[in-house]
This record gives C-alpha cells, structure tokens and sequence, in this order.
C-alpha cells in the first residue's frame, strides 16, 4: 500500500510542476519500482496498490499497447483508503529489457481542485436554485394553474392581496464577452482602442441587467391580474431600467416607467412589460435602428449600444416591442420574462 | 467472484453521490458536496446466490464541466443514469443521453433511476411518469434507502445476464 510521505511542503512553489510520483507495475499490479516523491512504498512486503480505482482499469491497462498515448484519468478522489486529496493519473505501457510495465504516473493536485471544487459548488448551488425555480413553473404548466392560482394556492387567503416579496428573477446571463460580440457582428473592430471600449459598454450593459436580475419586486394583485403593479423597490427598478436605456450620459432627468403590465398569466415566466419614457432622448435615426439588424462600432455608437441592449433583452427571451420618439421624449416598449419564484 | 466496473451519472445534484454513500455505507447526509471528478469504491452483492463484486464509480456531472472524460467509461459494463423526480431538466435528455452511453459502450447495461422519490407524492410520480420520453427502471430515495439494494440487484441481474 501507499503512504502519504510528509513532505515538506512550503518547499514547493508550484504545485502542479514537479510534484509526481512514478511507479511502474507489472502484470499483477505489484510495484516493481517507484521514486517516492509523494508516497513511500512499503519495502518489507511485495507492494501492492490494488484498490478498487486500480482494480476497475488494470484489465484495461494491460490490454494497452507501447507506443500508444498515455490514459488520463483526472480529478479522481481519495484514491486509497489512506490517501485523501485529489489526483491525477496517466498510464502508459512501457517495454523494459523485453519485458511489459505500466508506468502509472501520479500527479498531486489537491490543492488546485479543492478550489475548483469550491467554485463549482457554488456555481452548480446556484444553477440549482435555478432550476428549483424551473422546476415550480413547470408545476403549474403541468397543472394549468393561472397566476392566481398559484398564487392562492401559496395559502396567502382569499383576503391577502398583496402577495408578500414575491421574488420575480430575471434569468441567469451567462454570456460572455465573446459570445455578444459575436452577436453584434462588429466588423471593424481592429484595434485593441476600440475593442477596450467595447468591453466597456458591453461590460455596463451586463451591469444593469445583473442588477436588475436581483431585485426583489413586490407585486400587487389587488386590482387584477392583467393589470400588475410593481412596488416595493420600483423606484430602484425604475433607476436601474433608465440606466439600461439611458444609453447616453445624460443621466441627470427623470425617466418615468409609464406602464409595467404582465403580459402574458398563462407563459411558463411572467412577461413582463416595460414602458420607459426617457425626456432626454430623440433618436434622430430611429428608422434605421427599426429596420437594420446589424450593426458595428462605425455606426452611431448610440444605436450600437441600443442594438445591443436589445440583445441582451433577447438572450432573456424578451424582446423589444416598441421604440417611438413622442414630443416628450423617447419610449421604449420591451419585454422581460420573469419567473415566479 | 465476477467483479464489474458501473458508473453512476446523471446531472449534477441528482443524488449520485447519495446513491452512492447509502449503497455504500448506509449513510444519508443533506448537505451537498460537490463531486469534481471521481471517487471509486467496492461492494459485494448477492444476485441469487452468486456473489458479483461492484467497483462502483461515482462521477462528476456538473455544469460547465460539459464532458465526462472518455477514460471514465472504460471498460464500464453497468450504468446507473440517475435523474431527480423533482428536476425536469436532469431527465430532459433521457433518450439522448442514454443512447450516447450505449453507443459510447457496446453492451454495456443501463438502468434508469428517478431519485428522491421521497420529495413527490404518489399523484405527482404518476403525472412525471407520462412526461418521461422513456420509462425508468426503478425510483428511489438515496435519503430513506427506498429502493437503493433493489436498484444495485436489477443491474446485477443484467451484468448477470439474469433478467427475466
Ligand atoms: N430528499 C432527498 N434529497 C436527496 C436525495 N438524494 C440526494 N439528495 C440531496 O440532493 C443533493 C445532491 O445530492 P448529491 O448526492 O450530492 O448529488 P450528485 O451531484 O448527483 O452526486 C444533496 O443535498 C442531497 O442531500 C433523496 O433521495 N431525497
Ligand atoms: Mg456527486
């Protein structure tokens, strides 16, 4: 069997370089010789490193022929009974003096996946309130509940209209840099000056939709369900939603959130409709950004950033109804789904 | 003794690791630890008399992560595809999924388990069932043990070529 040797560890300054161990095995997996560097072999008795991992590809190992590429088994944990940690293994079959090895290579990496395994516990921690989420909307298409319903089968009483901080979530943007780009098709991106500030509007537009993906809103119910009103943190929502179609620097007037209605009770998430009226805007070209459909930085940066803000909303399988330039200003007409938490 | 490799996967969060704990060492935890790669351990079981040694692997099926290592699957003969009762996303791709494995290892025995049958009520199982693209083989609750033997000896009588 193997045994953790102790090492001294603040010697090694990178752990995934030179920190591997060799042993070649014949064919009863019996450890014909083996360097040490992370485990001492036990000399008093033939060693042996037969566990259940070995046992399950042995067969197949010997089966490989010299020459060919070497076996990766990655992340495997606790190896051993003895051994915690995560390891990775090659094997490779070698000829010596006539003779048929394995050469079974062992490389130490348990602090590297320790905090890989840290962030994939959070990303798949939340990918599964996600998904839990899914799961209840899935519930009421299956059963055909209306909004209503489900809100009355939540027990709050035929007399609780207002239903307490129902959390509406926008859904996850996973998308990254590459991705929308690509989305928007800019074709003239040369220099790295233009791509720094595509990053950067790209990187604001993200913001404002992340922060709106976290807020809590309250819906009203009392009137009917076709006419919600949003309340509670509307006024953040407000700010944050003129943030996303502000699209300018004027951020100093008041935009007014005309009108927030759900659209449709019976889709699997609340659509939501927003109407925002921004005083500080008239879009000069707004037939084109009404009948082009791609567009680059050579373009009006203006209607590029539109473009893509209605990208995003897009991605959120929403989409823009309405862009009307009114003597007060500009109205943006879009939709959002949202799902009921 | 026959001694068989079999996989566990399935989504991530489904309950693989569960399965795997309480076959193992009839041991239920609630809390969730996510599995990065794969961890390997050894159980004898009875399937009419003749004893069949399980090295069972339980493996990483997580998000981001979007392929399982090819050398994972070597030499497998026995898959358990694990989905939970209560996520439609983990058995949306039933079908799929489970002929990829089967064309990804020939002859290799697949069973299908719903798991955490302890969190839907009868009714509920009923309407999942006529939602599935193709029947499991069996639920289960890795939190209660329902099920969990009964799963290990269906498979053991498939490797065993013992099916009815
Ligand atoms: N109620 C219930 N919870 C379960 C069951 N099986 C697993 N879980 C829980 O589901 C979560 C994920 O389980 P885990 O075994 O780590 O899933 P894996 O990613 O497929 O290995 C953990 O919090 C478990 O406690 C079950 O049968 N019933
Ligand atoms: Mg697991």
């Amino acid at each position: 069997m193997l045994n953790k040797k102790t090492l001294a560890k603040s010697t090694i300054n990178n752990p995934t370089e030179n920190f591997n161990q060799m042993l070649l095995l014949d064919s009863h997996a019996m450890v014909v010789e083996s360097c040490d560097t992370l485990f001492r072999v036990n000399n008093q008795e033939p060693a042996t490193v037969w566990s259940p991992f070995i046992e399950s590809i042995f067969g197949y190992l010997w089966t490989l022929k010299t020459g060919t590429p070497e076996v990766l088994f990655s992340r495997v944990e606790e190896p051993f009974e003895e051994l915690q940690g995560f390891y990775d293994f090659t094997f490779n079959s070698v000829t010596l003096s006539g003779k048929k090895y394995i050469l079974w290579t062992i490389f130490d990496y348990t602090m590297l996946y320790k905090e890989f395994q840290r962030n994939q516990q959070r990303m798949n921690e939340l990918e599964l309130q996600r998904q839990n989420l899914n799961s209840k909307i899935h519930y009421i298409i299956r059963k055909n509940l209306t909004l209503q319903q489900l809100i009355l089968s939540k027990n709050l009483g035929k007399n609780s209209m207002l239903l307490k901080a129902n959390n509406l979530l926008l859904k996850n943007i996973f998308i990254d840099l590459e991705q929308l780009t690509d989305l928007v098709k800019y074709k003239y991106v040369g220099n790295w000056v233009d791509r720094f500030s595509m990053k950067e509007v790209i990187t604001n537009i993200k913001e404002s939709f992340e922060n709106i993906r976290n807020q809590k809103i309250t819906i009203d119910i009392s009137k009917r369900v076709n006419q919600l009103k949003i309340m509670g943190d509307q006024a953040r929502l407000m700010y944050i939603l003129y943030d996303l179609l502000s699209l300018s620097n004027q951020t100093s007037s008041n935009p007014t959130i005309c009108k927030i209605e759900e659209h449709e009770a019976m889709h699997p998430d609340l659509i939501i409709r927003f109407t925002i009226l921004n005083p500080c805007l008239k879009i000069a070209n707004i037939d084109t950004f009404i009948n082009k459909k791609e567009f680059s930085v050579e373009d009006d940066s203006f209607l590029f950033r539109l473009n893509l803000v209605g990208k995003l909303i897009e991605l959120q399988s929403g989409k823009f109804h309405e862009i009307e330039n009114l003597e007060q200003g500009t109205r943006f007409v879009f939709e959002i789904p949202f799902a009921i938490l | 003794m026959i001694s068989t490799k079999v996989i566990l996967t399935g989504s991530f969060g489904v309950g693989k690791t569960s399965l795997f704990n309480q076959f193992l060492f009839n041991k239920f935890s609630e809390r969730y630890l996510t599995t990065i790669g794969v961890n390997v351990k050894k159980k004898i079981i009875k399937v009419e008399e003749e004893e069949l040694s399980i090295l069972l692997w339980d493996i990483a099926g997580e998000i981001s992560q979007d392929k399982v290592p090819n050398s994972y699957f070597l030499g497998a003969s026995g898959i358990i595809y694990v989905f939970d009762v209560t996520r439609p996303l983990t058995y949306k791709n039933l079908t799929s999924d489970i002929d990829y494995l089967k064309s990804k290892i020939p002859g290799v025995k697949v069973k299908v388990v719903g798991n955490k049958k302890d969190l839907i009520t009868p009714q509920q199982l009923l309407e999942l069932e006529e939602e599935l693209s193709q029947p499991a083989d069996i639920y289960s609750s890795a939190k209660t043990g329902e099920n969990v033997e009964a799963l290990f000896e269906i498979l053991g009588r498939a490797i065993l070529g013992k099916e009815a």
